[in-house]
C-alpha cells in the first residue's frame, strides 16, 4: 500500500460529508471528482473507480463550505484560477458558472455543480538519478527546463529538484504562481521544498522573479509552466543576476514546445543548458531525455 | 417572640430579595451599552480581518474573541469553533447568539441586529462581507445609543426601586 497516500488521503476524509466517509476511508486515490447529480468517480493507482455514492447539491454545497472554511472570501483570489489550495497543499478545481467583471475577466464562481479534489503527495527522491546531470562542478544546477504533457509529473520532479538542491545548501527561491509547487496554505509550503528554500506563493511568475531577484537574493530560481513574454524578459534578468532558473513547460517533446515563438527563442539563445523530457509512456514522470539541448535553427 | 424574630427574618428575607432585583434589572441595564459596544468593536474588527487580511472565519472570529470580555468574547469564540469543527455559518452563529441571549444583558432586539450577518458572513467577496459587516455596525451603534439613554433614565431608578417595592411589601403585610 502506498503508504504516503494512504496518509494523505486520511487527512482530506474529514472535509467530506459524514455518511461518505466510512465508504470512502479506504480509498486510495490521487483523485476525486464530485458532480452534482452523478457518482463519484476516482482515480488512483489502480485506475479509475465509479463509486456507488451520488453526489446532491447539498453534498456540494458542504464541501464547498468546508474547503473554504466558510470563508470564500479568503479565497477570491484563487477562485478568479478556479481552485482552492488545502492545508497539505491539496487542490481542490471547480466547475461551476463564471462570474465576469466589467472587463470581461473572471472574477469568481457561482453555482457550482462540479468538484475535482486532487491529492497532492511529493514523491521525494524521483530526481536522484537525474540529479548529477543537473549539477555543475561547483555543484550548483544548470538552467534547466522541464518539458513534459500534462500529468507527466514535471512539476514533481521540479520540486524534488529544488528540495535537493536547496538541502545542499543553495538558496531557493520558488516562485509557485498557482501554489503547485510547495503546495502553500496560508503561505507556508505544505511539500518538502528544502531547508533553504523561500517561497513567493500566488504570485505572478514574471513579477514574482524580479521581486525574488531584489528582495531574496536566491542563488536558484524555480518556477512552473513558462511560456509568456514577460515570463521570457524576467528570465533573461535572472541570468544577467547570476541566478540558475529552473523551470517547466507544457508539452510532449521539445520540438512541440519550441512551437512556442518565446520558449523558441530561449532555446534559441541556448538560455536552458539542459533539457529533461517526460512523458506517461510507463506512468508518470517516464524520462524520455535529459542532457543539453540539441536544437536547429 | 419566636413568632416576632420569624417574620423579621420574613421582613429581611423580602427586603433583600427586592433589592437584589433591583440591583439585578439595573446592571443588566448598565451591561447593555458596554456588551453593545464590545460588539459593535468585535464586529469593526471583523472587517479589518475579512476585508484586509482574508484571514479564513474560524481563525478572524478566534483573534476577535481574544480582543473582547466576556460574554461577547466567549460568543465570537464559540461560533468560530463551530465553523472550524465544519459546521454551517448560519448553525454556529445560532449557536453564539443562543448563549448571548442566556449570558448577556442584550434584548431580542440587539440579538436580532446580529442575526441576520449570520445569514451573510463569509458567502461572498471582501467587498460585499465589507457592505454586510459596516451595516450590522450601524445597527448596533444604533442600538447602543438606545440603550446608553435608557441606561441613564432606568438604572438608578431600578437600584432604587428594588429596596422601594420591599419596603411596600412589607408594610403592606403589616
Amino acid at each position: 500500500m502506498d503508504k504516503t497516500l494512504d496518509t494523505e488521503w486520511t487527512s482530506l476524509l474529514r472535509f467530506l460529508p459524514g455518511p461518505w466517509r466510512e465508504q470512502l476511508r479506504d480509498l486510495l486515490c490521487f483523485e476525486l471528482r464530485i458532480r452534482d447529480g452523478r457518482p463519484l468517480q476516482s482515480v488512483g493507482p489502480g485506475g479509475g473507480i465509479v463509486h456507488a455514492i451520488t453526489a446532491t447539491s447539498a453534498d456540494i454545497k458542504h464541501l464547498v463550505a468546508a474547503f473554504s472554511q466558510s470563508s470564500l472570501y479568503a479565497f477570491e483570489e484563487e477562485l478568479k484560477q478556479g481552485y482552492i489550495t488545502l492545508p497539505g497543499g491539496h487542490r481542490v478545481g471547480f466547475a461551476g458558472k463564471a462570474l465576469l467583471d466589467s472587463e470581461g475577466k473572471v472574477r469568481g464562481l457561482k453555482d457550482i455543480s462540479g468538484i475535482c479534489l486532487r491529492v497532492a503527495r511529493s514523491v521525494l527522491g524521483c530526481a536522484d538519478r537525474l540529479l548529477p546531470a543537473l549539477l555543475d562542478q561547483c555543484g550548483a544546477p544548470y538552467h534547466l527546463l522541464v518539458v513534459s504533457p500534462p500529468q507527466g509529473g514535471k512539476t514533481t520532479l521540479l520540486r524534488d529538484i529544488a528540495r535537493q538542491v536547496s538541502d545542499g545548501g543553495k538558496r531557493v527561491c520558488i516562485v509557485d504562481e498557482r501554489s503547485e509547487i510547495a503546495g502553500c496554505y496560508q503561505g507556508r509550503p505544505q511539500l518538502d521544498v528544502g531547508m533553504f528554500t523561500d517561497v513567493l506563493d500566488g504570485c505572478p511568475k514574471a513579477q514574482g522573479m524580479l521581486m525574488a531577484l531584489r528582495a531574496l537574493s536566491p542563488e536558484v530560481l524555480v518556477t512552473d509552466e513558462i511560456g509568456r513574454t514577460e515570463d521570457v524578459l524576467a528570465i533573461e534578468e535572472a541570468l544577467n543576476a547570476g541566478v540558475r532558473v529552473l523551470a517547466t513547460a507544457h508539452g510532449a517533446n521539445l520540438q512541440e514546445v519550441t512551437k512556442r515563438p518565446q520558449i523558441r527563442d530561449l532555446m534559441e539563445r541556448q538560455l536552458f543548458q539542459r533539457i529533461i523530457i517526460l512523458s506517461n509512456r510507463a506512468g508518470p514522470g517516464t524520462v524520455e531525455f535529459v542532457g543539453a539541448p540539441l536544437i536547429s535553427r | 417572640m419566636w413568632s416576632l424574630v420569624l417574620s423579621g427574618a420574613c421582613f429581611g428575607l423580602i427586603l433583600y430579595a427586592s433589592t437584589m432585583v433591583g440591583l439585578i434589572i439595573a446592571k443588566s441595564y448598565r451591561d447593555r451599552p458596554r456588551q453593545l459596544q464590545s460588539l459593535r468593536t468585535g464586529i469593526e474588527m471583523l472587517v479589518t480581518e475579512i476585508v484586509y487580511a482574508a484571514t479564513p472565519l474560524s481563525v478572524a472570529l478566534e483573534n476577535v474573541s481574544q480582543s473582547q470580555a466576556k460574554p461577547v468574547a466567549e460568543f465570537f469564540a464559540l461560533t468560530g469553533r463551530g465553523i472550524a469543527e465544519f459546521r454551517p455559518v448560519r448553525q454556529s452563529w445560532a449557536t453564539g447568539l443562543a448563549y448571548l441571549q442566556t449570558s448577556s444583558a442584550l434584548l431580542w432586539a440587539d440579538l436580532e441586529a446580529l442575526r441576520l450577518l449570520g445569514e451573510v458572513l463569509g458567502v461572498s467577496n471582501r467587498e460585499d462581507q465589507e457592505r454586510h459587516l459596516l451595516l450590522a455596525c450601524r445597527r448596533l451603534e444604533a442600538l447602543y445609543v438606545n440603550a446608553v439613554e435608557e441606561a441613564a433614565r432606568n438604572e438608578r431608578m431600578w437600584q432604587f426601586l428594588g429596596i422601594l417595592i420591599g419596603v411596600v411589601v412589607v408594610i403592606v403585610i403589616l
